[in-house]
C-alpha cells in the first residue's frame, strides 16, 4: 500500500489485492498513521490497481472508514473497478461513504 | 470436465494462489463466463477457501484444504474440505438488521448467496454451484 498525502488529502493506493493474505499488513499501516499523522483531512483510499477483493477486505475498508470517522476526517473510495463497486453497493456500503470512478 | 483438483496448506497466502490459478484456468476453459461472473467466483472462492483456512483448520499446518472444480452442462460446481470439526448451515447467521451492515465478521456466506451462487454445506464440505 502506497501513502500519498496531496494537500490536506491521504491518498492510500492499495497496489496489491484487497485479500486476506495482506490485510494485516494494510491496518498496521493505517493505525500508525492515524495514530502519528494529524496533517490530513481527509482519507481516500484508492482501489484502481486492486482486481481482487474479499470479505475480509471489505471489512479492512469498513476499520478504514470507522477510524476516519472517529478522527474527524472524511473518507471515501476512489477508481475501484465496476465489479467492486457493485459488491459495495449490494453490501449497502454506498450508504455510508463516497464511492468516486 | 474436472476442471482441479488439488490441495493447499492453511494459509491464507495460499488460498490466494490458488484462487489465482483457478481464476485462470476458468478464463481459459469456460468462455462463456463473462467478467462480472469471474470476480464473483473470485470473492466466493477467496470466502470459502478462508474459512476452511481459518475456521476449519486453524490455520494448522499439517492439515490440509482440498479444492475441486468441475464444469458440466452450464454448471460450474466447487467443492472446498477441510480437516476441521464441520460445521452446520445453520450455524451461519444470515439475516442481519440494517443496523448491522457495517458488522466486523459474517459478511461473506450472505454476499456468495446474494451473488446467486448456490451453497451447501455438509460438516467439514462446502459445495458451491453457479450456473451459467
Amino acid at each position: 500500500m502506497e501513502e500519498q498525502l496531496l494537500g490536506n488529502c491521504m491518498r492510500l493506493i492499495i497496489t496489491e489485492g484487497l485479500t486476506a493474505n495482506r490485510v494485516s499488513d494494510y491496518t498496521q499501516k493505517t493505525e500508525a498513521l492515524f495514530a502519528s499523522d494529524s496533517r490530513f483531512d481527509s482519507v481516500v483510499l484508492d482501489l484502481s490497481s486492486t482486481k481482487n477483493i474479499d470479505s475480509v477486505g471489505v471489512t479492512f475498508v469498513i476499520g478504514l472508514y470507522k477510524a476516519s470517522e472517529e478522527h474527524n476526517k472524511s473518507f471515501s473510495v476512489s477508481g475501484a473497478s465496476v465489479d467492486i463497486m457493485s459488491l459495495f453497493r449490494l453490501m449497502k456500503l454506498d450508504q455510508f461513504f463516497d464511492l468516486n470512478e | 470436465m474436472e476442471l482441479l483438483n488439488t490441495e493447499i496448506e492453511s494459509s491464507f497466502d495460499a488460498v490466494d494462489m490458488l484462487v489465482r490459478t483457478a481464476i485462470r484456468l476458468l478464463e481459459e476453459e469456460v468462455k462463456e463466463l463473462s467478467q462480472s461472473q469471474l470476480f464473483n467466483i473470485n470473492f466466493m472462492l477467496r470466502e470459502i477457501l478462508n474459512n476452511a483456512v481459518e475456521h476449519g483448520n486453524h490455520f494448522e499446518n499439517e492439515k490440509k484444504v482440498m479444492c475441486h472444480i468441475e464444469y458440466e452442462a452450464h454448471q460450474l460446481t466447487f467443492r472446498v474440505r477441510d480437516e476441521g470439526k464441520g460445521i452446520h448451515l445453520e450455524d451461519i447467521p444470515l439475516m442481519h438488521e440494517p443496523k448491522d451492515l457495517l458488522r466486523q465478521r459474517n459478511r461473506g456466506h450472505e454476499t456468495i448467496r446474494e451473488m446467486a451462487f448456490e451453497v451447501y454445506i455438509d460438516q467439514t464440505e462446502v459445495t458451491v454451484i453457479l450456473k451459467i
